[in-house]
Protein backbone atom coordinates (compact mmCIF):
# COMPACT_ATOMS: atom_id res chain seq x y z
CA UNK A 1 0.00 0.00 0.00
CA UNK A 2 2.74 2.41 0.98
CA UNK A 3 4.51 1.84 -2.29
CA UNK A 4 1.47 2.58 -4.31
CA UNK A 5 0.68 5.66 -2.29
CA UNK A 6 4.20 6.84 -2.83
CA UNK A 7 3.93 6.12 -6.50
CA UNK A 8 0.89 8.31 -6.67
CA UNK A 9 3.23 11.01 -5.57
CA UNK A 10 2.51 14.63 -5.17
CA UNK A 11 -0.31 16.88 -5.97
CA UNK A 12 0.20 18.75 -9.18
CA UNK A 13 -1.64 21.60 -10.71
CA UNK A 14 -2.65 21.36 -14.28
CA UNK A 15 -4.25 24.26 -15.96
CA UNK A 16 -6.54 23.04 -18.67
CA UNK A 17 -7.23 26.48 -20.05
CA UNK A 18 -7.18 25.19 -23.59
CA UNK A 19 -10.21 23.07 -22.85
CA UNK A 20 -12.05 26.16 -21.62
CA UNK A 21 -12.12 25.02 -18.06
CA UNK A 22 -9.53 25.13 -15.33
CA UNK A 23 -8.67 22.05 -13.41
CA UNK A 24 -6.50 20.88 -10.52
CA UNK A 25 -5.69 17.23 -10.19
CA UNK A 26 -3.57 15.15 -7.85
CA UNK A 27 -2.88 12.48 -10.43
CA UNK A 28 0.79 13.09 -11.28
CA UNK A 29 0.95 10.14 -13.61
CA UNK A 30 -1.01 12.18 -16.09
CA UNK A 31 2.30 13.89 -16.74
CA UNK A 32 2.00 16.91 -18.95
CA UNK A 33 -1.39 15.93 -20.17
CA UNK A 34 -4.08 18.31 -19.11
CA UNK A 35 -7.21 17.46 -17.24
CA UNK A 36 -8.94 17.84 -20.55
CA UNK A 37 -7.30 14.64 -21.70
CA UNK A 38 -8.93 12.70 -18.92
CA UNK A 39 -12.31 14.33 -18.49
CA UNK A 40 -12.64 16.94 -21.23
CA UNK A 41 -15.21 14.92 -23.13
CA UNK A 42 -17.39 14.88 -20.01
CA UNK A 43 -17.43 18.65 -19.62
CA UNK A 44 -20.18 20.07 -21.85
CA UNK A 45 -20.40 23.61 -23.18
CA UNK A 46 -23.18 24.32 -20.67
CA UNK A 47 -20.64 23.88 -17.89
CA UNK A 48 -18.14 26.29 -19.34
CA UNK A 49 -20.89 28.86 -19.80
CA UNK A 50 -22.14 28.49 -16.22
CA UNK A 51 -18.66 28.14 -14.70
CA UNK A 52 -16.27 30.11 -16.90
CA UNK A 53 -12.58 29.41 -16.77
CA UNK A 54 -10.80 32.04 -14.76
CA UNK A 55 -13.68 32.27 -12.30
CA UNK A 56 -14.09 28.59 -11.47
CA UNK A 57 -12.08 25.43 -11.64
CA UNK A 58 -12.68 21.72 -11.35
CA UNK A 59 -10.87 19.93 -8.55
CA UNK A 60 -10.11 16.27 -9.05
CA UNK A 61 -8.57 13.86 -6.56
CA UNK A 62 -8.08 10.12 -6.70
CA UNK A 63 -6.07 7.50 -4.91
CA UNK A 64 -6.09 3.78 -4.29
CA UNK A 65 -4.36 1.25 -2.11
CA UNK A 66 -3.48 -2.40 -2.47
CA UNK A 67 -3.50 -4.57 0.63
CA UNK A 68 -1.23 -7.39 1.67
CA UNK A 69 -4.12 -9.80 1.96
CA UNK A 70 -5.25 -9.04 -1.58
CA UNK A 71 -7.84 -6.60 -2.67
CA UNK A 72 -7.81 -2.92 -3.33
CA UNK A 73 -9.77 0.13 -2.36
CA UNK A 74 -9.77 3.67 -3.58
CA UNK A 75 -11.74 6.78 -4.26
CA UNK A 76 -12.22 9.60 -6.68
CA UNK A 77 -13.42 13.11 -5.93
CA UNK A 78 -14.68 15.81 -8.25
CA UNK A 79 -15.95 19.25 -7.41
CA UNK A 80 -16.18 22.81 -8.64
CA UNK A 81 -14.85 25.78 -6.72
CA UNK A 82 -14.58 29.49 -7.38
CA UNK A 83 -10.99 30.49 -8.02
CA UNK A 84 -9.34 31.16 -4.68
CA UNK A 85 -11.68 28.91 -2.74
CA UNK A 86 -9.34 25.95 -2.34
CA UNK A 87 -11.52 22.87 -2.08
CA UNK A 88 -15.22 22.24 -2.63
CA UNK A 89 -17.37 21.84 0.47
CA UNK A 90 -19.66 19.34 -1.17
CA UNK A 91 -17.79 17.33 -3.79
CA UNK A 92 -18.84 14.14 -5.52
CA UNK A 93 -16.94 11.25 -3.95
CA UNK A 94 -17.06 7.72 -5.32
CA UNK A 95 -15.34 4.92 -3.44
CA UNK A 96 -14.47 1.54 -4.88
CA UNK A 97 -13.07 -1.70 -3.57
CA UNK A 98 -12.36 -5.10 -4.94
CA UNK A 99 -11.14 -8.37 -3.55
CA UNK A 100 -9.41 -9.17 -6.82
CA UNK A 101 -5.73 -8.61 -7.41
CA UNK A 102 -4.74 -5.62 -9.49
CA UNK A 103 -1.34 -4.67 -10.81
CA UNK A 104 -0.32 -1.01 -10.85
CA UNK A 105 -1.54 -0.46 -14.36
CA UNK A 106 -4.94 -1.99 -13.68
CA UNK A 107 -5.30 0.07 -10.53
CA UNK A 108 -4.42 3.27 -12.35
CA UNK A 109 -7.06 2.49 -14.94
CA UNK A 110 -9.58 1.82 -12.19
CA UNK A 111 -8.75 5.15 -10.53
CA UNK A 112 -9.18 7.07 -13.74
CA UNK A 113 -12.42 5.36 -14.67
CA UNK A 114 -13.77 6.14 -11.19
CA UNK A 115 -12.64 9.71 -11.60
CA UNK A 116 -14.48 9.94 -14.89
CA UNK A 117 -17.59 8.56 -13.20
CA UNK A 118 -17.26 11.21 -10.49
CA UNK A 119 -16.97 13.98 -13.08
CA UNK A 120 -19.97 12.64 -15.00
CA UNK A 121 -21.99 12.60 -11.78
CA UNK A 122 -20.77 16.09 -10.92
CA UNK A 123 -21.98 17.41 -14.27
CA UNK A 124 -25.32 15.72 -13.71
CA UNK A 125 -25.61 17.21 -10.21
CA UNK A 126 -24.79 20.64 -11.57
CA UNK A 127 -27.50 20.13 -14.13
CA UNK A 128 -25.16 20.84 -16.99
CA UNK A 129 -24.73 17.32 -18.33
CA UNK A 130 -25.11 17.02 -22.05
CA UNK A 131 -28.53 15.72 -23.02
CA UNK A 132 -28.41 12.42 -24.81
CA UNK A 133 -29.97 12.41 -28.23
CA UNK A 134 -32.98 10.23 -28.70
CA UNK A 135 -32.79 7.82 -31.58
CA UNK A 136 -36.00 6.65 -33.11
CA UNK B 1 -28.13 0.17 -1.29
CA UNK B 2 -25.04 1.21 0.54
CA UNK B 3 -24.74 3.66 3.33
CA UNK B 4 -22.25 6.42 3.24
CA UNK B 5 -20.91 7.69 6.49
CA UNK B 6 -19.19 11.00 6.35
CA UNK B 7 -16.07 11.28 8.39
CA UNK B 8 -16.96 12.06 11.93
CA UNK B 9 -14.95 15.13 12.23
CA UNK B 10 -15.93 16.98 9.13
CA UNK B 11 -15.66 20.62 9.75
CA UNK B 12 -14.33 24.00 9.13
CA UNK B 13 -12.76 24.94 12.39
CA UNK B 14 -9.79 26.32 14.19
CA UNK B 15 -8.01 24.37 16.86
CA UNK B 16 -6.43 26.01 19.81
CA UNK B 17 -3.49 24.23 21.34
CA UNK B 18 -1.38 25.09 24.36
CA UNK B 19 1.26 26.92 22.42
CA UNK B 20 -0.61 28.23 19.44
CA UNK B 21 -3.34 27.77 16.93
CA UNK B 22 -3.93 25.87 13.77
CA UNK B 23 -6.81 25.86 11.33
CA UNK B 24 -8.27 22.68 9.92
CA UNK B 25 -10.95 22.02 7.41
CA UNK B 26 -12.77 18.87 6.40
CA UNK B 27 -13.98 18.07 2.91
CA UNK B 28 -16.89 17.41 2.61
CA UNK B 29 -17.76 20.12 5.11
CA UNK B 30 -19.81 19.59 8.23
CA UNK B 31 -20.58 21.34 11.46
CA UNK B 32 -18.31 19.18 13.58
CA UNK B 33 -14.98 20.60 14.65
CA UNK B 34 -12.01 18.63 13.32
CA UNK B 35 -9.49 20.22 15.67
CA UNK B 36 -10.03 17.99 18.73
CA UNK B 37 -9.31 14.87 16.72
CA UNK B 38 -5.87 15.96 15.55
CA UNK B 39 -4.74 18.58 18.06
CA UNK B 40 -2.21 16.31 19.76
CA UNK B 41 -0.62 15.50 16.40
CA UNK B 42 0.07 19.08 15.38
CA UNK B 43 3.55 20.20 16.34
CA UNK B 44 3.92 23.56 18.01
CA UNK B 45 6.64 24.38 15.52
CA UNK B 46 4.12 23.68 12.77
CA UNK B 47 1.83 26.38 14.13
CA UNK B 48 4.66 28.87 14.01
CA UNK B 49 5.63 27.89 10.49
CA UNK B 50 2.05 27.76 9.17
CA UNK B 51 0.05 30.42 11.01
CA UNK B 52 -3.67 29.74 11.30
CA UNK B 53 -4.66 32.95 9.56
CA UNK B 54 -2.82 31.97 6.38
CA UNK B 55 -2.74 28.18 6.27
CA UNK B 56 -5.09 25.33 7.02
CA UNK B 57 -4.83 21.59 7.35
CA UNK B 58 -7.17 20.14 4.74
CA UNK B 59 -8.62 16.74 5.54
CA UNK B 60 -10.51 15.04 2.74
CA UNK B 61 -12.14 11.94 4.09
CA UNK B 62 -15.10 9.62 3.95
CA UNK B 63 -16.00 6.07 4.82
CA UNK B 64 -18.60 3.85 3.25
CA UNK B 65 -20.32 0.86 4.78
CA UNK B 66 -21.69 -1.67 2.35
CA UNK B 67 -24.77 -3.88 2.44
CA UNK B 68 -22.84 -6.81 3.86
CA UNK B 69 -21.54 -4.73 6.76
CA UNK B 70 -17.99 -4.41 5.46
CA UNK B 71 -16.56 -0.97 4.93
CA UNK B 72 -13.81 1.08 3.42
CA UNK B 73 -12.65 4.63 3.84
CA UNK B 74 -9.88 7.07 3.18
CA UNK B 75 -8.28 10.27 4.36
CA UNK B 76 -6.16 12.60 2.28
CA UNK B 77 -4.44 15.26 4.33
CA UNK B 78 -2.22 18.18 3.52
CA UNK B 79 -1.47 21.79 4.33
CA UNK B 80 -2.83 24.45 2.03
CA UNK B 81 -2.47 28.20 1.93
CA UNK B 82 -6.04 29.39 2.48
CA UNK B 83 -7.91 29.33 -0.81
CA UNK B 84 -5.26 27.23 -2.54
CA UNK B 85 -4.61 23.54 -3.11
CA UNK B 86 -2.52 21.45 -0.76
CA UNK B 87 1.25 21.89 -0.81
CA UNK B 88 2.64 18.79 -2.50
CA UNK B 89 5.31 18.06 0.09
CA UNK B 90 2.70 17.90 2.85
CA UNK B 91 0.29 15.51 1.15
CA UNK B 92 -0.49 12.15 2.75
CA UNK B 93 -3.07 9.55 1.80
CA UNK B 94 -4.31 6.75 4.02
CA UNK B 95 -7.02 4.16 3.51
CA UNK B 96 -8.68 1.31 5.30
CA UNK B 97 -10.99 -1.55 4.51
CA UNK B 98 -12.87 -3.83 6.85
CA UNK B 99 -13.49 -7.26 5.33
CA UNK B 100 -15.69 -8.42 8.18
CA UNK B 101 -19.06 -6.91 9.03
CA UNK B 102 -18.60 -4.12 11.52
CA UNK B 103 -20.80 -1.80 13.53
CA UNK B 104 -21.15 1.84 12.62
CA UNK B 105 -19.13 2.73 15.71
CA UNK B 106 -16.24 0.56 14.59
CA UNK B 107 -16.30 2.09 11.12
CA UNK B 108 -16.38 5.55 12.63
CA UNK B 109 -13.43 4.75 14.87
CA UNK B 110 -11.51 3.31 11.92
CA UNK B 111 -12.18 6.48 9.95
CA UNK B 112 -10.95 8.64 12.79
CA UNK B 113 -7.81 6.52 13.09
CA UNK B 114 -7.25 6.87 9.35
CA UNK B 115 -7.51 10.64 9.57
CA UNK B 116 -5.05 10.67 12.46
CA UNK B 117 -2.61 8.40 10.60
CA UNK B 118 -2.72 10.73 7.60
CA UNK B 119 -2.17 13.82 9.76
CA UNK B 120 0.75 12.15 11.56
CA UNK B 121 2.24 11.12 8.23
CA UNK B 122 1.79 14.62 6.84
CA UNK B 123 3.60 16.01 9.89
CA UNK B 124 6.39 13.51 9.32
CA UNK B 125 6.72 14.65 5.72
CA UNK B 126 7.16 18.18 6.99
CA UNK B 127 9.94 17.13 9.31
CA UNK B 128 8.08 16.54 12.54
CA UNK B 129 8.07 13.23 14.31
CA UNK B 130 5.20 11.73 16.22
CA UNK B 131 6.24 9.86 19.32
CA UNK B 132 3.72 7.70 21.09
CA UNK B 133 4.52 6.96 24.70
CA UNK B 134 2.75 4.16 26.48
CA UNK B 135 2.39 3.94 30.20
CA UNK B 136 1.69 0.37 31.21
CA UNK B 137 0.16 -1.02 34.36
CA UNK B 138 -0.36 -4.69 35.20
CA UNK B 139 0.51 -5.62 31.66
CA UNK B 140 -2.27 -3.56 30.15
CA UNK B 141 -1.95 -0.36 28.31
CA UNK B 142 -3.17 2.26 30.69
CA UNK B 143 -2.73 5.39 28.73
CA UNK B 144 -1.12 6.63 25.57
CA UNK B 145 0.36 9.98 24.92
CA UNK B 146 1.42 11.45 21.66
CA UNK B 147 4.13 14.00 21.35
CA UNK B 148 5.00 15.73 18.12
CA UNK B 149 8.45 17.18 17.88
CA UNK B 150 10.86 18.20 15.11
CA UNK B 151 13.07 15.37 13.85
CA UNK B 152 16.10 17.47 14.65
CA UNK B 153 15.55 16.93 18.35
CA UNK B 154 17.22 14.05 20.11
CA UNK B 155 14.85 11.68 21.88
CA UNK B 156 15.51 8.81 24.24
CA UNK B 157 13.43 6.30 26.14
CA UNK B 158 13.08 6.47 29.88
CA UNK B 159 11.31 4.15 32.28
CA UNK B 160 9.22 6.06 34.73
CA UNK B 161 7.20 4.85 37.69
CA UNK B 162 4.12 6.45 39.08
CA UNK B 163 2.36 5.70 42.38
CA UNK B 164 -1.38 5.85 42.85
CA UNK B 165 -3.43 6.97 45.80
CA UNK B 166 -6.33 4.79 44.80
CA UNK B 167 -5.98 2.37 47.69
CA UNK B 168 -4.93 -0.52 45.46
CA UNK B 169 -1.25 -0.11 46.10
CA UNK B 170 -0.66 -0.56 42.42
CA UNK B 171 2.21 1.24 40.89
CA UNK B 172 2.10 2.09 37.25
CA UNK B 173 5.18 2.25 35.16
CA UNK B 174 5.87 2.90 31.57
CA UNK B 175 8.36 3.61 28.89
CA UNK B 176 8.32 7.22 27.87
CA UNK B 177 10.19 8.86 25.09
CA UNK B 178 11.55 12.22 26.08
CA UNK B 179 13.04 14.72 23.72
CA UNK B 180 15.63 17.40 24.38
Amino acid sequence: MAGLLAALGTMGTMGAQAAQFNCDSDLPDLGNASCATLVGDLVPPRFTVAYPAGAYRIVLMAASARYDDGGVSGYALAGVVPEGAGYPDDPVIIQFRSSGRHDDAALAIKEKSTLRSAVALLMKNLNVAATARKHK
Amino acid sequence: MRRTILAVVLALGAGVSHAGQFACRMVPASDTDCAPLIRDLVAHEFMERFPADRFEIVIVGQSTQYDDGTASGFATVGVAPKGKVVLAQTLSRMMFKLDQPASADVVEQEQQDTVRRAVADSMRRMGYRTVTSRMITDGDVYRTETVVTPVSRKCHQVKRGLGYNDGTGHEAWGLFEECD
